[in-house]
């Protein structure tokens, strides 16, 4: 089997590892006190001024209004918009939006290139099929790149972000550049993607299909990106999802004899390894929280 | 010192990394134009020789100058020592998920900046910047757990902050020079939370190094567990106060009002922060004639604790945190009441009812009520019923980030200012998106030293400029008092502190107060005076 689809096997399998592997440790992290921010997005009437429902007066005994349709609305929002980044810091929106923009459209266009390559095993796609792959293909390299390339700008102009970011930031978005770069200006000479609709069409059907080398170098820097973005700050987005659902939109209540008082129960029988005199002698945090604290000697 | 400073400074064996010149500190709108502010309070030479200072030359924490190097050494390998338990999921169970995302997913874009009140007020001191001290904190977390390899790759990844006993002494400075607001976290994109990582940094000087302020800790948690509050009032204290509170409503009101104390079965415990016994009695005194007058089954309790809503182990310590909460539900659960109901305190609102939803367990998980919600549904049920020309005067609101931005209780104390105050106007930005007071996270309370200088000249600078721009319309007429209501023991004794200093009183006739007692001075069937003008001028 040739170089590229070996490469690209091996970092799709090591990509998929990585973000369950990540997801994974978010997820088993142990319950911990609630730590929520308002706005909270699923607060129905509530989440545009911010307010929950604790303003209820005898909330615990009113149900919970949950608006997922709100959430999702909201979660639409950032994800599509970035509308944080939109709100809070319209300098770098104009920049980090087009390269979000640019990376979703990559995705669908490789989803098109893969749609294309297993219906129609390496051969001729319809013409609507290809000029799909074509439209996405060239805006979201090109809108991505121009991101890019303006945010690599904004991290080496700006001083105050220039201080806090590393070589390996500057990597991260030369990274980028030079998979989207490549692979803009391998298409733009061959003037559409039919080559990478045959090399998808075998990766598919496990049989390889020879590229050109402007081609297979695409396929290898696409696929060692692939490989090396779970390593980085780059891929947030499953960090971001605990980010909001576990701890800023976290405002599950913890009713008496309910699943999380459980959690909660076990985790006061946790070992409490702290040093310092007003906690050291507790054996669990169940212990702890029943000492005074005092009588110890402070510094 | 001179030049661009970044987190690996820390590490610098200099005198002092930066100080704050007063003049450089942003203009206060009008009519503040001739304001000058006065220098920082010199340190004396013992200080500067006994006490850490040498981060921006404020003592907050107060750490002591270790004589010797292997002192040092011990304590920065305690620190180092207390990273891995901050990383441990049974040391850290309480806040290990947080911390870890914001941890590993900062994309250092500083938006937090912009939102960060201290760093405005400061003239945008770098070390000030929300992402200096988190990227601190991410860089050591970071050089520690990869060992060689990241010491050899740091200046490539950037994790280039060594650990010495100048960056813990500094870092733990540092870590008091935010008011865990949380502004910051409202404005990430990502959802990483500076302010958390702050109190993380806190908890681990505390818990490990046993360093805190001793006005959260000694004269803060461990007082109200072992003498009943951080007043260090003791329950005889706490009976003569309610003693004093009745003669006063008497006095002043012509009511005959017997505040329940330790009454067993009553619907609710009216838990206040202590600190409004002393300060601010008025305001006791407001929730006996509401109650009263509404008709409510309640009591206040004298146990242990129990009459001091405040839980400094908010601010700093898990286990102080837990140890103080645990004795207020025990409290709750003595006297068999059906609700607890906060008073006028954001932290203790938070520490009891969100926070708290997680250690009030089982038996002890009692329903827990805001003193606003309850009281917006007494007007709305008509139990209490209002005058509001009573109150002429031009109002504003401070929201207590602990129960706006931090629990979403924005609505119901507008409900019930609006009904009281025709003169009420917003402050901008306000709710959830509003400026702290200054005194968050346990500020209002320390003053030792310079530090509450910084207090007045920095941390409270926003919140001082957004009173004057809601009252702009008026704020030339000195004979038109102005009232800045602060439903928030914490906030009301920095804001108290705030229009002191800048002479608030003498040059615009601006006082604050609680929100209960707006109610009450414009009450059907209630005395008018409640709110004393005459009085107020008279102790300015």
């Amino acid at each position: 089997m040739p170089m590229p689809q070996i490469v690209l096997y091996a970092a799709m399998a090591f990509f998929v590892v990585a973000v369950i592997a990540r997801a994974v440790k978010y997820a088993r992290h142990p319950v911990h006190m609630r730590w929520e921010l308002y706005p909270v997005a699923h607060e129905k009437g509530r989440a545009g001024y911010g307010g929950s429902h604790f303003e209820e007066s005898e909330h615990w005994d009113s149900p919970r209004q949950i608006d997922h349709v709100g959430e999702a609305r909201a979660m639409a929002s950032e994800i599509l918009m970035l509308e944080g980044v939109r709100r809070h810091n319209r300098p770098l929106w104009r920049f980090s939006w087009p390269f979000h923009v640019g990376v979703y459209l990559v995705i669908v266009w490789l989803g098109l290139l893969l749609v294309a390559g297993a219906v129609w095993r390496g051969g001729d796609a319809p013409v609507a099929m290809a000029r799909a792959i074509d439209l996405v293909g060239f805006v979201g390299l090109v809108v991505g790149l121009w991101g890019a390339l303006g945010l690599l700008y904004r991290r080496m102009a700006d001083p105050a972000l220039r201080s806090y970011n590393a070589p390996v930031e500057i990597v991260n978005l030369l990274a980028w550049i030079v998979y989207l770069g490549w692979a803009l200006g391998v298409h733009a000479v061959e003037g559409g993607f039919a080559s990478l609709t045959a090399f998808t069409g075998g990766l598919v059907t496990l049989q390889p299909v020879a590229v050109s080398t402007p081609v297979a170098v695409e396929i290898v820097l696409g696929a060692l990106l692939l490989a090396y973005l779970p390593l980085t700050r780059m891929f947030h987005f499953v960090a971001k999802y605990f980010l909001y659902h576990d701890v800023r939109w976290d405002d599950a209540p913890n009713p008496r004899g309910g699943a999380l008082e459980q959690r909660l129960t076990k985790a006061m029988d946790f070992g409490v390894s702290w040093s310092a005199p007003h906690v050291a002698k507790a054996a669990s945090w169940g212990e702890a929280a029943q000492g005074d604290g005092g009588q110890e000697d402070q510094r | 010192m001179n030049g661009p400073i970044s987190p690996r400074d820390l590490a610098r064996p200099i005198e002092q990394l930066t100080e704050i010149d007063p003049k450089n500190l942003p203009p206060l709108p009008h009519p503040y134009e001739d304001w000058e502010d006065p220098a920082f309070k010199e340190l004396t030479d013992e200080n500067r020789e006994r006490l850490e200072h040498s981060l921006d030359g404020i003592v907050g924490l107060k750490i002591a100058r270790p004589d010797d190097e292997a002192t040092r050494a011990e304590y920065v390998e305690k620190f180092l020592t207390g990273l891995d338990k901050l990383l441990d999921r049974e040391s850290n169970w309480t806040f290990l998920q947080p911390l870890s995302l914001s941890l590993e997913n900062c994309v250092k874009c500083n938006t937090c900046a912009d939102a960060c009140p201290v760093y405005e007020s400061s003239g945008r001191n770098e070390v000030y910047r929300p992402i200096f001290r988190s990227e601190s904190l991410r860089r050591l977390v970071n050089r520690r757990r990869g060992g060689k390899l990241a010491s050899m790759m740091s200046r490539f990844t950037g994790n280039d902050v060594d650990a010495s006993w100048e960056t813990i002494a500094r870092l733990a400075d540092l870590s008091y020079r935010c008011t865990l607001c949380r502004r910051c976290a409202q404005s990430c994109a990502m959802g990483v939370d500076n302010g958390l990582m702050t109190r993380e940094i806190r908890k681990l000087f505390s818990q490990e190094l046993g360093w805190s302020p001793d006005e959260l800790h000694k004269d803060g948690t461990v007082k109200q567990l072992v003498t009943g509050s951080s007043t260090g009032m003791n329950p005889k204290g706490f009976q003569d106060i309610v003693e004093f509170a009745q003669e006063d409503i008497e006095e002043r009101l012509g009511l005959s009002i017997e505040i329940p104390v330790d009454k067993a079965g009553a619907d609710i415990l009216v838990l206040h922060n202590a600190g409004e016994f002393l300060a601010w009695p008025e305001n006791l005194q407001a929730f006996a004639v509401i109650f009263e007058a509404a008709g409510l089954s309640w009591t206040l309790s004298s146990e242990i604790a129990g009459y001091d809503s405040v839980n400094y182990g908010l601010f700093y310590d898990d286990v102080q945190f837990a140890r103080v909460g645990m004795k207020h539900a025990e409290t709750a659960k003595k006297l068999g009441v059906r609700k607890v109901v906060m008073g006028e305190c954001g932290h203790a609102h938070k520490a009891a009812m969100a926070i708290g939803d997680r250690i009030w367990l089982d038996e002890l998980n009692i329903p827990r009520e805001s003193s606003f919600t309850l009281l917006a549904q007494l007007l709305r049920d008509g139990r209490i019923e209002l005058e509001p020309e009573r109150n002429p005067f031009p109002v504003t609101l401070h929201d207590p980030c602990n129960i706006t931005r931090s629990m979403g209780i924005v609505e119901p104390q507008r409900e019930v200012i609006r009904a009281a105050c025709p003169q009420f106007r917003e402050m901008t930005p306000h709710g959830v998106e509003n400026y702290c007071c200054g005194g968050g996270s346990g500020f209002a309370i320390m003053n030792s030293l310079n530090f509450l200088d910084w207090r007045m000249l920095v941390s409270g600078r926003k919140k001082f400029g957004q009173i004057l721009e809601s009252f702009a319309p008026e704020i030339d007429d000195k004979d038109l008092p102005k009232y800045v209501c602060a439903p928030c023991s914490n906030c009301k004794g920095q804001i108290r502190d705030l229009l002191a200093h800048y002479k608030a009183w003498d040059r615009s006739k601006l006082h604050y107060g609680g929100l209960v007692e707006l109610v009450v001075n414009a009450m059907k069937g209630v005395k008018p005076g409640f709110i004393d003008w005459d009085e107020i001028d008279m102790m300015m």
